[in-house]
């Protein structure tokens, strides 16, 4: 019964939050239908005539491992929110009642209880809308797939910080601008583990353009897995950032203002795109013979998400990596289309940033 | 020259139309320790939001010396060290790493020197490159002191600075801050502990439902009768018992 009186109590913080938040999602939630029915609506015809190139047994191929990625990413996201409800997590219901002397197996019930009403609402979400939609037989392959990784991810270290210490000797400068991007550089690479692990996939899928030029895919495959792995890379970013808000009190104090704090973002995510413009670029280059335009392409359309991250980070809210990976997948994938059907639509990328930028000026100061 | 540290002139913050904090007309002087005492609830954090540039009122204006305080005033905030309620440093980064960082956005020449005397002024020394998160509530409060300090502000805000702190680092705080007002620092702190307010504070300010009232005729008191006299003022009948904000 007190289970129940737990879950219950979980059910109604959930309508809380939501009831607090409400405003914020929905905003985000019109906001990426316009984009994409904006997307849509300009690409249409240009983005049909690709597909159009691409064979059935192909097409085929890319929907069975479409569905496997859907599976995968749902299964990891769905792994965060049931760990984020253990004994030994500070905000956690469990760890509440742990401490006011409840008994070991109401505890374990009522973890019962949420996780097995999460999994039944976060598998039939992705089965009924993602994979009936992607492909018709599959419901074997695919339970493999969801069980392999849920169990996976639910089993991997995936807490947010890891214990490894930056060097203290790399933070020793008397230049506030050179400690902001050398402080976030270290976090992300040394131990924020969301940013390794989305650095890392991204890194994988970047690689994974020889497969496509082994199978002598088209253009619109390299373009497409280019943007996929910029906009991982990109979500390393967001996590950094949302991390790193919680405790930004001590910037503030120190008189950090917006443009020094996002001038340190835009150092770090500058870095990287042209670490993954030039590693995708030479992959392209040894594995493809397409024409150079076509190679830049690609390799732009790899950086562009990551280029864009920090003028894109603080739009609707900052505090939240999912947020920010949602806005950025949108904003970029606008216009790495727009890219792919003329490369020198790259002149967009610097006009969207500047105006991103403007329109999150000061933005800093707001995220209290 | 100018002997105000900082004068607030009708200074107003409201949420919507019931959270109101002020209006405030307020002077603290130069060299001058300022305790800021009410119930919980009351306002006393976003008083120091406001103070460090952390938000913006809604009407009036704070001043630092003579330049108004607003959420981009970087310069003065410099000149400022706060230490919050609820410090939140993160978890993974060491005390010592904490400070040279800061030293590092504070911009300060060969900091190492300072940093050295911090740690060893709060006992920092032996848990130095120990993660946050395996320090005691009242470790990390000694590193969050030795960053409110560390680039000697001018002006000092501490909100709940006795709460976790053992009786020796009591002590040094208590001597800190009348060694700051003898060189002229401004320091103001918010307790519900009265008697280290009434110990080392020159003026008490009673907040209540988000209305500054000064509480004078205690200053020449002994300390007992202090304690005593601040208590009964905050334990004073008013119309609403709790002295809360109403949100």
């Amino acid at each position: 019964m007190r289970a129940l009186t737990l879950y219950w109590m979980n059910i109604k913080a959930f309508a809380r939050k939501l009831g607090y938040d409400w405003a914020r999602e929905l905003t985000t939630i019109i906001c990426g239908a316009v984009i994409f029915a904006t997307f849509v609506y300009v690409f249409h015809d240009f983005l049909n005539n690709e597909v159009k190139q691409i064979s059935a047994r192909m097409f085929e191929t890319l929907a069975h491992w479409g569905a496997i990625a859907v599976l995968v990413f749902s299964s990891a996201y769905l792994a965060l929110i049931l760990k984020k409800e253990r004994i030994h997590n500070k905000d956690s219901i469990s760890q509440f009642a742990a401490a006011q002397g409840e008994r070991e197996p109401v505890i374990q019930w009522f973890l019962v209880l949420r996780n097995s009403t999460l999994l039944v609402a976060g598998i039939f979400l992705v089965w009924s809308v993602v994979i009936a939609y992607l492909v018709g037989e599959f419901f074997q392959t695919g339970l493999y797939w969801q069980i392999g990784s849920l169990t996976f991810f639910f089993l991997l270290p995936t807490d947010e910080i890891q214990r490894r210490m930056p060097k203290t000797s790399l933070i020793q400068t008397s230049s506030p601008r050179t400690a902001l991007t050398r402080w976030r550089l270290l976090q992300m690479l040394r131990r924020n583990r969301r940013s390794q692990w989305a650095l890392f996939v991204s890194l994988v899928l970047a690689t994974g353009q020889i497969l496509i030029a082994q199978v002598n895919g088209p253009l619109f495959l390299h373009i497409l897995l280019g943007f996929l792995s910029g906009w991982l890379a990109s979500t390393a970013v967001n996590a950094q950032l949302s991390a790193d808000l919680k405790y930004a009190w001590m910037e503030k104090l120190a008189g950090v203002s917006h443009d020094q704090f996002m001038g340190a973002y835009r150092a770090i995510s500058f870095f990287l795109a042209i670490v993954i413009f030039i590693f995708t670029f030479m992959m392209m280059l040894l594995s493809t013979s397409f024409a150079f335009s076509d190679l830049l392409k690609v390799a732009l359309a790899a950086s562009i998400p990551l280029y864009l991250a920090p003028a894109l980070s603080m739009q609707i809210d900052a505090h939240r990596p999912v947020i920010q990976m949602v806005t950025g997948f949108l904003v970029s994938l606008f216009l790495v289309t727009a890219v792919f059907a003329h490369y020198l639509a790259v002149i967009l990328v610097p006009v969207v940033e500047v105006y991103a930028m403007q329109q999150q000026h000061n933005r800093f100061y707001r995220s209290v | 020259m100018q002997t105000d540290m900082i004068t607030m002139k009708n200074l107003k913050k409201t949420y919507g139309a019931k959270y109101t904090l002020g209006p405030l007309d307020l002077r603290l002087a130069r060299g001058e320790n300022v305790a800021l005492i009410g119930p919980n609830g009351a306002g006393k954090s976003t008083f120091f939001q406001i103070l460090t540039g952390h938000l913006d009122a809604t009407e009036g204006e704070a001043y630092f010396g003579d330049r108004p305080i607003k959420p981009q005033s970087f310069e003065i905030k410099r000149q400022i060290g706060y230490l919050p309620q609820n410090l939140l440093l993160p978890p993974w980064v060491s005390g010592e790493e904490l400070l040279w960082y800061a030293a590092a956005l504070h911009e300060m020449k060969s900091p190492k020197v300072t940093i050295e005397q911090m740690m060893e002024l709060w006992d920092i020394v032996p848990y130095k490159h120990r993660p946050m998160a395996a320090c005691s509530h009242g470790m990390q409060k000694r590193v969050g002191l030795a960053l409110a300090m560390l680039h000697n502000p001018d002006l000092l805000i501490l909100d709940e600075p006795f709460s976790g702190l053992d009786l020796y680092h009591v002590r040094s705080l208590e001597e800190l801050i009348e060694q700051r007002r003898k060189s002229g620092f401004t320091t103001i702190l918010s307790t519900h502990n009265i008697p280290y307010a009434a110990r080392i504070c020159d003026r008490i300010l009673m907040i209540r439902a988000g209305k500054i009232n000064q509480f004078n005729g205690w200053q020449n008191a002994a300390w007992e009768t202090r304690v005593q006299m601040i208590e009964g003022e905050f334990f004073k009948p008013s119309d609403n018992r709790n002295g809360e904000i109403q949100k």
